[in-house]
């Protein structure tokens, strides 16, 4: 498999991750969509740094710096969700609609 | 990638999570194929071990009990359905349009090589990475106290 198989489970990854947040409608499960997104734009970086000509390793730093800021986003992210269903009791995003008209 | 698919698409919370922990471990292992021992070693240390573990604590704590499992799709699914595939269409048509010159199999990303790469050439994104994770831990406990405890606080 190469460069081009990589980077095409890579764009379905993508895909799958973009559909996951448009269509479901719960927020736990909206963050897991942006982690298959991450996920996905870190394995382009790789098979690129593996397979594309100047060999300086920057797309695996580029993958492990991806993956650390992920880590502080999800922590942060799940932090506001717990906050949220905590005083609303609902993980529904559809009844967060307390600003609206 | 049938994991993925089964993320966006299954009733259930956790079933869903442990599909993603499987995605997780499939993506480790082509990381590996790809010559990129640390980067699958991060994977599995970060996603596998500490992003599910999360995540599945985040669903224990708010699922009280697996009562009437709601609806899981807003109502604009076909909608989104359509955008999604004109993303993965756009990008595999970019993909397979590209001529990606001679694919060579170039570096092999040792941990030496990386661990040198890190701490010379992107000496200072990585210190800015060891600030942001502070940041988000203190704002992660800031947002996860309880509110009583805020007002015995002040």
């Amino acid at each position: 498999m190469g460069l081009t198989g990589y980077l095409i489970v890579s764009a379905l990854l993508f895909g799958i991750g973009a559909f996951g947040f448009m269509v479901r409608r719960n927020a736990i499960l909206m963050l897991i969509s942006i982690e298959l997104m991450f996920n996905a734009v870190n394995l382009s970086l790789v098979a690129f740094n593996a397979f594309l000509p100047p060999a300086t390793n920057a797309g695996a730093v580029f993958s492990l710096m991806i993956m650390a800021v992920a880590a502080a986003e999800v922590t942060v992210g799940l932090a506001l969700v717990i906050a949220i269903i905590r005083t609303r009791q609902t993980a529904e995003v559809d009844q967060y609609s307390d600003l609206k008209e | 990638m049938g994991a993925g698919i089964a993320v966006v698409t299954l009733r259930n919370l956790i079933h869903s999570a442990v599909a993603m922990m499987i995605c997780f471990g499939s993506l480790a292992g082509m990381y590996a194929l790809l010559g990129a021992p640390i980067v699958a070693a991060a994977q599995v240390l970060i996603y596998l071990g500490a992003i599910s573990v999360l995540i599945l604590f985040a669903i224990m704590l708010t699922q009280a009990g697996d009562a009437a499992l709601p609806a899981p799709f807003h109502r604009q699914l076909p909608l989104a359905g359509v955008v999604a595939l004109a993303v993965i269409g756009l990008t595999g048509w970019a993909v397979v349009q590209t001529d990606w010159g001679a694919a060579a199999e170039a570096a092999s990303a040792s941990a030496e090589a990386i661990a040198e790469a890190i701490f010379t050439r992107y000496a200072l994104p990585f210190e800015i990475i060891s600030i942001l994770l502070l940041v988000a831990i203190i704002g992660a406990i800031f947002l996860a106290r309880r509110p009583e405890e805020d007002e015995r606080a002040n």
